[in-house]
């Protein structure tokens, strides 16, 4: 259709609009010609080219966009990795770890009692129980059992999870410096607790590039059945770094990703042709404004072409044996349950996909805890189960790194009233637990401890900070070298902190 | 992931834009005393234009010098020492233009001040500028070949490493490490608390406590403690205004005193290193790709048969920058019976550079494994859902850094699995959907405990 224009100039037939043309250029070479401007124009210039290029030394079209895409890796990875990809089962809202995995039978007998004021160490407490005229202690209401080689222990509220602890790395001495949902989750997946920093994903993406030119590198998922604390995309974003590499989330429903589909009456036989000339206009305005966000809606619109094929085909689960159903559960052949999203995740794992980030919300048990706890337990324990279990059969959990955990942990007193049937608790910032599994770390192992009112750390702290630069360390990434300069300052995941935890490492 | 930088850019013309001032500056003084002595006749009238021209390039030459300092690449005192230095002597030359044109309001002054005016800017020239050469070449530079120069030769000095197996842990960086942070006062002449690092028989004669180096024993090694202290303690080493080790350094220096039990001649790789003082030693030496311990080398690959692989197919990515170790991709459904030989022919081309390979459902048979049985330094292969068996298994009995198997949903069996025990590094086999049962799985872990044969569900 357009194949007269490929590679040369774009111009008028009309002589009128080709004298506009020419005064143009005249106006754009003066302007490109100026000091500065002109050697900045130079680099963007060559950089928009570097596609067509790749394609005339010989590679293949899937080649030469990964190899745009991946532009920006030089130097990486900076040691051998043990991991290839990561999924991180995020539990929003802050699970309660003295519910689920950090047992204290010392509290049984402290049933009641005033939290001792030394415990608190003179902490701000949140608006929410600060003002509380006291503080009972509420131990857990469920019974823990030890599980496994590695005898850790479980509560009884996560029968499936305590299957698979012989696979696990706990870490029980997690810190945040966020003590509400939003700083805190930002802070969890970007390192800072405003937003606008890139997110965890973002920056592997960025530092890693891509092995895949079908799908995305960075892809989140965010179950349906969990109802909280709402999520942003924010949380996915990339930040100041290239557009490209911000987290694609795949909805929950009949399109995961909204606008694939063909419009109705198209069957899309001539979109190749209509994307290779919208390529060529988006190379002209690129070549006159070098706007890097052009380079990325050329890169992103590659890649929603491709996903046109490879999302159907990745997203559709009803190949998937019945024993693998029953291994997930039954929620999972609702497509947008937690368990239905973890075994896509495995999927999307299988297809090359870096990075998958799924949320389940929910873990947010100011009131009722003991219930809400429970059932949030019931959504999530036999697929996250299974998903290890799974990743593990089909050899994958040797180089792919399972993250479980939420924002930060809960408060040992009990926030409202206090029964021997119910209780409530508050957010809790210095002691939470995470675990991991998979490539590169310890399996059955435990890092760390907290005091017996799983309040303080008293072994082995591991700061989000620690937490990042540990995650980065197991992809083959020093965190103090994969940085970007955004406003006359070069930032990292990590910040200025950040130590990797050695000890968690096999 | 350099980015352009427009000041640093610009700041580099500094050093070739410095010459212009000294050069105009200096032929304004010149005029001076070869006008004085008689010695050239009128060229008098030339000196305020040159000295204007100075001033102006010295003008630019200091923006231009401020700009490349946002690099931050130099040694704080000393740039700030050159950079004021180059100020003032931009003013002063300032001073002497004006001076030069015989202005009405410098009248009263310009007899007694002028000739001084001159000899401090020419002065100052002469330090800024030196100050700079020792900010560009480094401080012995100009001194370096001085004939009759006391020669200072440290007897420990060794040629620059490239190989983590060739370095030696004294002298390639226990050595350097103190050369940098202690040995200005710790050496033959200016030996503080008798102690000095001029030679090994001076590292174990130690100082006046005399366990400065405890082999085997970094806790009472009186070195270790002293860098150890808080920071503002009277005894941390090194004394205030010096720089501290870094945590690194410190790391290095303690586990050669533990682990290598402070020997003067063993190397590295020796003392069979943990990861962990391996990554310390070979990020000190900036020996890069090769820092997770894994001494194998390859042979550069070129990007030409890198694309030319990719082109077949594969999904092929460099496992550390620069380190030509690899990890090779063949998406699944991608190969298939027909094509599979001639895609492990075309992968045969970089077999001694694959450490982690994949070729799920890609139609491998047993003659595929005879070839992939050729690629020695594999170490996760990943082969399920293939039409494998036993016979073709056994070949991989050649694959010696092979630490994990995964051939789940293959005809793979007993026989073949038990033939891969001898191998040294193998630690795990994925058994999944294959002959293998339960009880078999037990009685060959049985036999080799290092090894977990992971079944399904």
């Amino acid at each position: 259709m357009c194949d007269n224009h490929e590679h040369s100039k774009l111009t008028s037939n009309s002589k009128d609009l080709q004298q506009v043309e020419k005064q143009l250029d005249r106006r754009h070479f003066l302007k490109n010609a100026s000091l500065g401007i002109g050697a900045m124009a130079l680099g963007s210039l060559l950089n928009s080219e570097k596609m067509y290029a790749a394609m005339a030394g010989g590679k293949s079209k899937d080649q030469a966009i990964l190899d745009a895409y991946n532009s920006s890796r030089s130097g990486f990875p900076n040691h051998l990795p043990k991991a290839k990809r990561i999924i991180y089962l995020f539990q929003s809202g802050g699970p309660s770890q003295m519910d689920l995995f950090d047992y204290k039978p010392k509290l049984t007998d402290m049933f009641g009692k005033e939290l001792p004021k030394s415990v608190i160490g003179g902490q701000r407490l949140t608006g929410m129980s600060g003002s509380q005229s006291t503080l009972p202690v509420a131990p857990s209401k469920f019974s823990f059992k030890q599980y496994g080689e590695c005898r850790a222990w479980v509560s009884e509220i996560m029968p499936y999870t305590a299957e698979v602890v012989d696979d696990l790395c706990f870490v029980k001495s997690m810190q945040t410096d966020q003590i509400n949902h939003t700083p805190a989750i930002t802070f969890m997946q970007t390192g800072h607790q405003l937003p606008g920093r890139p997110s965890i994903g973002s920056w592997l993406s960025y530092g890693l590039g891509s092995d895949n030119a079908n799908l995305p590198t960075f892809i989140t998922l965010v179950s349906k059945n969990g109802k909280g604390q709402p999520l942003k995309a924010s949380l996915w974003g990339n930040g100041f770094l290239p557009t490209e590499h911000q987290g694609v989330q795949f909805r929950s429903g009949k399109d995961p990703v909204l606008y694939l589909s063909d419009p109705e009456n198209y069957d899309g036989h001539d979109r190749r042709n209509m994307l290779d000339y919208l390529n060529h206009l988006n190379d002209l305005q690129n070549d006159a404004y070098g706007d890097p966000e052009i380079e990325a809606r050329m890169t992103q619109y590659e890649m929603a072409f491709k996903m046109q094929t490879s999302v159907p085909e990745v997203t559709d689960i009803s190949d998937e044996p019945d024993y693998i159903f029953d291994l997930y559960g039954k929620d999972s052949r609702d497509p947008g349950t937690y368990a239905a999203n973890c075994l896509m995740a495995r999927k999307l794992l299988e297809k090359g996909v870096k990075f998958v980030q799924l949320y389940h919300q929910g873990w947010d048990q100011h009131t009722n805890c003991p219930g809400g706890v429970k059932s949030q337990a019931q959504k999530t324990d036999q697929a996250t189960a299974a998903l290890i279990k799974d990743l593990k059969q089909r050899g994958m959990l040797e180089d792919t790194l399972v993250v479980w955990g939420g924002e930060f942990g809960r408060t040992v007193y009990s926030q409202g009233l206090l029964t021997p049937e119910n209780y409530g608790r508050d957010h809790h910032p210095k002691a939470f637990t995470m675990w991991m599994a998979g490539a590169g770390v310890k399996p059955g192992f435990t890092l760390g401890e907290t005091d017996d009112f799983s309040y303080n750390v008293v072994r082995d702290p591991v700061h989000v900070h620690d937490f990042h630069a540990t995650l980065l360390h197991l992809m083959g990434v020093d965190h103090e070298k994969l940085t970007y300069k955004f406003q006359g300052r070069r930032f990292r995941l990590t910040d200025v902190h950040g130590h990797v935890v050695k000890d968690i490492l096999s | 992931m350099e980015e352009s930088n427009i000041i640093l850019f610009l700041g580099r013309f500094h050093p070739l834009l410095v010459h212009l001032p000294i050069g105009f500056l200096l032929f304004a003084a010149v005029i001076e005393i070869t006008e004085r002595f008689k010695i050239t006749k009128g060229l008098k009238n030339a000196v305020p234009f040159s000295l204007l021209l100075g001033t102006l390039s010295a003008v630019a030459a200091s923006i231009l010098g401020l700009m490349l300092a946002t690099s931050g690449d130099y040694n704080h005192e000393a740039l700030d020492n050159h950079k004021w230095a180059g100020i003032a002597t931009t003013f002063i030359a300032l001073f002497a233009y004006l001076l030069s044109l015989d202005l009405s309001i410098f009248k009263a002054i310009k007899q007694k001040l002028y000739l001084v005016i001159v000899t401090i800017m020419v002065v100052g020239l002469s330090v800024t500028g030196h100050m700079g050469g020792n900010l560009t070449h480094g401080e012995d530079y100009l001194t370096h070949y001085m004939p009759f120069k006391k020669q200072k030769e440290d007897p420990l000095k060794r040629p620059e490493v490239t190989d983590i197996a060739q370095v030696e842990y004294f002298a390639d960086v226990v050595h350097p490490i103190i050369k940098a942070k202690c040995f200005s006062c710790h050496n033959a002449s200016k030996m503080k608390g008798q102690l000095s690092f001029e030679s090994i028989e001076t590292y174990v004669k130690g100082g006046k406590h005399g366990s400065t180096i405890v082999p085997g024993d970094a806790d009472s090694s009186e070195i270790m403690v002293r860098v150890n202290l808080e920071e503002s303690d009277k005894l941390f080493m090194p004394p205030k205004g010096k720089t501290p080790l870094t945590d690194e350094e410190k790391g290095i220096l303690q586990a050669w005193i533990n682990q290598a039990k402070a020997d003067y001649e063993v190397k590295v790789v020796d003392i069979k290193p943990n990861d962990e003082t391996l990554a310390l030693v070979s990020g000190y030496l900036k020996l890069d790709g090769h820092a997770s311990g894994d001494m194998v080398h390859f042979n550069e690959v070129s990007r030409a048969q890198i694309v030319a692989l990719q082109n077949e197919g594969f999904t092929i990515r460099e496992l550390a920058s620069g380190s030509y170790a690899y990890d090779v991709v063949l998406p699944s459904g991608e190969g298939s019976k027909e094509n599979i030989k001639e895609k492990l022919d075309a992968l045969s081309k970089i077999q001694d550079n694959i450490l982690w390979l994949s070729l799920e459902n890609s139609g491998l048979s047993d003659e595929g494994l005879k070839m992939i049985s050729n690629f020695k330094n594999v170490q996760l292969l990943s082969i399920p859902k293939n039409d494998i068996s036993d016979n073709g298994i056994k070949a991989l009995s050649t694959l010696k850094a092979l630490k994990s198997l995964n051939v789940y949903s293959t005809n793979v069996d007993y026989e073949g699995v038990s033939s891969l025990l001898a191998l040294p590094e193998l630690k795990k086999i994925y058994v999944w959907k294959t002959g293998l049962d339960q009880k078999e799985i037990t009685l060959l872990e049985e036999k080799h405990s290092d090894l977990k044969i992971v079944s399904g569900i």
